[in-house]
């Protein structure tokens, strides 16, 4: 019944994305290829790539006017601007003779023309280690993303770093433990195995779009009492269960028991996550068994629009 | 299992969405190895740098072969010394500080790839050496050749890194390491041949126009193999192919089971490789 349901909601979400957007292409780490199905780490470049086109629009000053890019036009990202650990909203512009894109500043201002939005201010794109100035309302969103080391972004399972504004396509997520099994049993929450990097992250370049999240783990008490022990998701916190989870409650013996925890919802623009979360049962010792790539017994995995 | 078939599904919707667009398929889609691991991949214990970090004099490898290429577990893990050698990693694209496990290649152990980039370095023959190696441990000549299973990731490994370092290499080399599995499975010399030959045209279809160095290694549970020697030797011209030397001289006591090497038997071959590479070098 579950699966079912989950079904639903999964085919719903591709009949909202499969509508058409206005705006052809997509940002992608690969030249050529707009929905990339691999890790890409390192990124220090992006590529605007076609996807039901290259045609976008960009207003001129009086009316929304149809341009096509070149597909697989660069943004260069430089170590001066583009620190690390720091969200750049993406634009292009027209430059007279063809479509250019880079980055500004997060969050700066947009005006939205026709449905489309613009830069309500002049802005100074960056690319490639330079600034080109635009008139305020003649570039277009393109998307937001965030850096990983300086001049360097991400798209992976684990960081979806690339989140374009138009064109926005389910994407896959998972992280598995990096250890296969652990010891936990205070009855606090914490990342699993108290590692950070048990986390879904990603930068959203609008408010609204859909996360699902799902985590399982197998988990065994030191004693033959019955506890309760579990696994939880938190939305961009670490100490706290997301609203509307869906949690498992099973009591815990000395056998294994897969506890799991699901949670679907939409997050807001800029950068969040959604942490594996475990909490011990307070008494006795419980371990904790994540097993690993392809092992199937457990770690967070989702999907994002992005 | 639920939460298999639920991420299976959405990959798939996603999937299908995406090429309902008009999305190429992703060229660095290697072919899956499982249940056998596709390459070590633990990046959280890694430094990832930035490509501008590699300067002066760079040289690229591009490692490949069988167990002895690819992080075996019965060497210990080598921690280079100099900071210019780097990782890049054909299962991601990332570039890291390199230190064994080598991130791409099979195991989870150590290795000399490492070993002989750090001497190169030491010595000032490179300033910066990026290790691009995605070998797997018990594979043979004809898995690595056109139609086998392993054969995609010499073209993911070469095209990818061309394409996401932005690095000007001075060099670059291919350093194959491969012969043991061939010889338990008794590969004639004609096969071998014949795998090296398309492995070969593999590389160079992928774009890989550098020097191949090629070790005479089958060495396996105490035995080496005349045949897959000869293979090996006959590849040798010495215009495009050169000598990574005889890693069948290692002997017993520096491997596990007379076949894969201890950290000693690594720290050999390294030094073998590294005298190869030198005299390459002078002369080229």
């Amino acid at each position: 019944m579950l699966f079912r349901a989950l079904f639903i909601v999964a085919l719903s979400v591709y009949a909202s994305l499969a509508h058409a957007d206005p705006i052809g292409g997509r940002l992608s780490g690969t030249s050529g290829t707009a929905v990339t199905r691999v890790d890409n780490i390192g990124l220090t470049k992006l590529f605007l790539v076609s996807f039901g086109g290259n045609t976008t629009l960009i207003y001129d000053g009086s009316a929304l006017v149809a341009r096509k890019f070149t597909p697989n036009t660069q943004l260069v990202l430089d170590t001066t601007v583009h620190v690390a650990s720091t969200n750049f909203d993406v634009y292009e512009c027209w430059s007279g003779s063809a479509v250019v894109i880079g980055t500004v500043a997060y969050g700066t201002a947009t005006t939205e023309i026709d449905g489309i939005w613009t830069n309500t201010s002049s802005i100074a794109l960056r690319n490639n280690g330079a600034n080109i100035s635009y008139p305020a309302n003649q570039c277009t969103r393109r998307g937001t993303i965030r850096t990983t080391g300086a001049g360097l972004t991400e798209d992976s399972y684990a960081k979806r770093f690339v989140s374009n504004f138009y064109n926005a396509q389910l994407r896959p997520m998972r992280v598995y433990a990096n250890v296969l099994t652990w010891d936990y049993g205070d009855a606090t929450l914490r990342y699993a195995h108290g590692d950070a990097a048990n986390r879904l992250a990603f930068v959203q370049s609008t408010s609204g779009r859909m996360l699902m999240v799902w985590v399982a783990v197998d988990v065994v008490n030191s004693t033959a009492n019955f506890v309760t022990p579990m696994v939880s998701i938190g939305i961009n916190a670490t100490n706290a269960h997301a609203q509307g989870a869906v949690l498992t409650n099973t009591a815990v013996s000395n056998h294994a028991v897969q506890l799991r925890a699901s949670w679907i919802g939409t997050v807001g623009d800029g950068d969040g996550y959604a942490a594996w979360l475990e909490v011990g049962a307070g008494v006795d010792m419980q371990a904790w068994y994540a097993g690993g790539p392809d092992t199937g017994v457990g770690g967070i995995t989702g999907a994002i629009e992005n | 299992m639920h939460t298999l078939l639920r991420s299976l599904l959405f990959v798939a919707l996603a999937a299908t969405l995406a090429l309902a667009n008009g999305s190429a398929p992703d060229p660095y889609v290697i072919n899956s190895l499982a249940p056998a691991s596709n390459g070590y991949n633990v990046v959280n214990e890694k430094t990832q740098v930035h490509p501008d970090t590699c300067t002066g004099t760079k040289f690229h490898f591009i490692v490949f072969g069988q167990s002895n290429s690819a992080n075996p577990l019965s060497a210990a893990r080598y921690t280079p010394s100099n900071s210019g050698v780097l990782n890049f990693n054909l299962l991601s694209g990332g570039l890291y500080r390199g230190a064994d496990s080598l991130l791409g290649a099979g195991g989870g152990g150590g290795g000399w790839p490492s070993r002989v980039a750090d001497q190169l370095i030491t010595n000032s023959k490179a300033n910066c050496i990026v290790i691009n190696t995605f070998g797997i441990g018990g594979t043979s000549i004809a898995q690595w050749a056109s139609g086998g299973i392993l054969n995609n990731r010499i073209t993911v490994a070469v095209q990818r890194s061309a394409t996401v370092l932005p690095i000007t290499f001075n060099r670059c080399m291919v350093l194959i390491d491969i012969g043991e599995t061939d010889n338990a499975l008794g590969t004639s010399q004609a096969a071998f041949s014949a795998g090296l030959s398309s492995v070969r045209s593999t590389l160079t279809s992928a774009g890989a126009g550098c020097p191949i160095f090629i070790a005479l290694a089958s060495l396996n549970s105490g035995s080496t193999s005349s045949a897959v020697r000869a293979a090996q030797s006959a590849e040798i011209d010495n215009v495009n192919v050169f000598p990574l030397g005889d890693f069948d001289t290692i002997g017993c006591s520096d491997r596990v089971g007379c076949t894969d090497m201890t950290a000693s038997g690594m720290a050999a071959a390294a030094s073998i490789a590294y005298g190869n590479i030198v005299s390459y070098l002078n002369a080229h």
